[in-house]
């Protein structure tokens, strides 16, 4: 059964869009200092309609909707864009909620942590496999992570992420009212990237914790046996499961969206206001919104705020910028020390404060703060100085744009 | 040689196809000793004032009153010429009067066999409680149900409805169209299947994982044995 609005249409239509958009971006975009910046902006736009497309297209494949007739929560969870059934999604590591995306992607930290708990003895997983082995389930989507950062690095931070966006968004409102960024010191700086190591830790081993009955047969926190006589799967063992989820800033953003598109009652989003604050599945807390608030006042004064101690970025980095992963890693951030000056200006706009590009003398530049943006690369004056390549291939690089154009028009307040 | 490996497996091809015809019929084939009704046809709940009666005809094979609630085995509703069996229903309605539109609980497909749904519209803010009966002894957890709302947004569980740890929903105080369902979340663990399959996706995955990272060393090795390789 195909539906009017079949994946089979929304996919193919989408990515020709796209295709075609791309092409009319590097072709017709004559400021070179904007021009990575404009394509930037327009792919992470397109990648919040690929992660939430699954609110977009009607169930598939799924007779037994047929008789009820399609509604907006048979989008949630009916749809799915590869025409399998993907139960859990396929991780990225990039901030995106389980159920907003019709169950084509998911958010690898909340993967992480369902799996230990309350899912590490739970069959759930891909299509024909519902692994009932957390250690599994787990090595999959560390597998995922890996051959995903190996190959393309942190740029999902710069390019994909939807809270990316939201940071980067908020950038543009700060400049467009003529007020200009702080920046914390490179030694705070450092120290932030490694803290999100720290935060994916303690989250992952409250997850153990919350996880010790499934796991090693010992109740350590009351209530959290599932199904059990006291917590059960629908009342307190939901209440502390995903233990990041709680906290996370993207996920009252990715439940607005919801919303707002007809897919979910205002009610969880009011909820916060009245209700407790511990609300089960994927409900907003009331810390949720409080992270977003402080993490949205800190991006319209530090660019790209969060993804500084973001666990997410911390994986990301840990997969593409330490050893062992360093070595192989294909996507990379280079520098041609005989064309660099020294001026500093690959330093001042980046969004993350990475310094490697300016402080390093010369070769693979990418760093654990590295967002692979290539914002240095477009705004070096300096020809070949700066790079982005793909397996050795040279994606984008520097070009010499002060002979040729007005160099008082370039706006370096980023 | 030839034709006889030919011959055989058009018989395979034949008794394959007659075997899913015979799925296909045997829902009728079970409905046959079935009771009719027809949209008139109340059952009331005089304790708790309340009734149901469905918006179609179809049939049932027993429907009993017990403890207020009404059980019924092998529902079918004969809507748009379709007589599919249903499912099994157990519901009580207090203090209102509803007219059940569509009901489906999937205790055959192994694909979706956790799904069930049921569509009504309720007169007066009383309260329903409804067992889907999906198959399944576990006790699932909130996050799989929906209660959806005339306008067709699915409200929050807590608002107006809550699940019981027998899987019984409780929805009370609505009026007008609701729509509560279970979504399939599979639960067979696969153990029946070969290895292979059981572990498809983590095999798939370190088969690209070892691709992955072999092709990269392959390719960071050249580049370094030639620094100008690629540009």
């Amino acid at each position: 059964m195909v539906t009017e609005n079949s994946p089979y249409i929304v996919v193919p239509l989408f990515a020709l869009i796209v295709a075609v958009s791309i092409i009319l971006i590097l072709k017709l975009s004559k400021d070179k200092t904007r021009k990575i910046s404009t394509l930037r902006l327009f792919i992470q736009i397109a990648a919040v309609f690929a992660v939430f497309m699954g609110l977009l297209i009607g169930p598939f494949n799924v007779e037994i909707f047929a008789p009820l007739g399609p509604s907006p929560r048979d989008n949630l969870l009916g749809a799915n864009i590869l025409g399998n059934q993907f139960p859990d999604g396929i991780s990225v590591p990039f901030l995106a909620c389980y159920y907003p995306n019709g169950r084509t992607v998911t958010c690898a930290i909340w993967q992480l942590q369902a799996y230990i708990f309350p899912f590490w003895d739970y069959p759930r997983g891909y299509q024909v496999n519902y692994s009932t082995s957390g250690l599994e389930k787990l090595a999959i989507v560390l597998g995922s992570l890996i051959v995903a950062c190996v190959v393309l690095g942190r740029s999902f931070c710069g390019w994909l992420c939807p809270f990316g966006l939201y940071q980067d968004l908020l950038t543009r409102v700060r400049k467009a009212t003529r007020l200009r960024h702080l920046n914390v010191s490179d030694k705070t700086n450092k120290k932030l990237i490694q803290s999100s190591f720290v935060i994916i830790a303690v989250f992952m081993l409250l997850s153990v914790i919350f996880g010790s009955y499934a796991i090693f047969g010992t109740e350590i926190v009351p209530g959290t046996i599932p199904g059990g006589p006291e917590g059960t799967e629908a009342g307190i063992v939901s209440n502390i499961n995903e233990p990041f989820c709680l906290v996370c800033p993207a996920r009252p953003l990715c439940i607005a969206v919801e919303c707002a598109i007809g897919a979910m009652d205002w009610s969880y989003v009011s909820q916060i206001v009245y209700g407790p604050l511990w609300i089960s599945g994927f409900y907003l807390t009331s810390i949720n919104v409080a992270v977003l608030i402080i993490v949205t006042i800190l991006a319209l004064t530090y660019r790209r705020a969060w993804c500084r101690i973001c666990p997410m970025g911390g994986l990301g980095a840990l997969f593409s910028a330490y050893r062992p992963f360093r070595h192989i890693a294909l996507t990379k951030l280079e520098k041609n020390e005989a064309k660099c000056t020294k001026c500093g200006v690959c330093k001042r706009v980046c969004p993350t404060q990475a310094t490697d590009m300016y402080e390093k003398k010369g070769g693979d530049v990418t760093e654990s703060r590295c967002i692979l943006c290539a914002r240095c690369v477009e705004i070096c004056p300096y020809g070949d100085a700066l790079k982005i390549t793909f397996a050795g291939k040279t994606l984008a690089k520097s070009r010499n744009w002060l002979e040729k154009s007005d160099s008082s028009s370039i706006k370096l307040n980023d | 040689m030839k034709a006889r490996e030919a011959k055989l497996f058009k018989l395979r091809i034949v008794a394959v196809t007659v075997g899913f015809m015979f799925l296909f019929l045997y829902p009728s084939a079970q409905a046959q000793n079935a009771t009719p009704f027809t949209p008139n046809d109340k059952f009331i709940i005089p304790q708790l004032n309340g009734s149901l009666n469905f918006a179609f005809n179809g049939t049932y094979t027993s429907a009993a009153l017990q403890n207020d609630t009404w059980f019924f085995t092998d529902l079918t509703l004969n809507r748009n010429n379709s007589s599919l069996r249903l499912g099994n229903l157990d519901i009580s309605v207090k203090d209102s009067n509803i007219t059940i539109f569509t009901f489906y609980s999937d205790r055959l497909s192994a694909q979706f066999n956790r799904f069930g749904s049921i569509r009504y519209f309720a007169e007066g803010a009383g309260t329903q409680t409804i067992n889907l009966n999906i198959n399944t002894t576990d006790q699932t957890h909130s996050s799989e149900w929906g209660v959806i709302n005339p306008a067709g947004v699915f409200l929050a569980e807590g608002k107006d409805w809550q699940l019981l740890p027998d899987n019984t929903v409780i929805v009370y105080g609505r009026t007008g169209n609701v729509t509560v369902s279970h979504y399939g979340f599979g639960v067979d663990s696969g153990s029946t299947l070969p290895f292979y399959m059981q572990h498809s996706v983590a095999l798939g995955l370190l088969a690209v994982l070892a691709v992955t990272v072999a092709a990269a060393t392959i390719i960071r090795f050249n580049i370094r044995r030639n620094p100008l390789h690629g540009n």
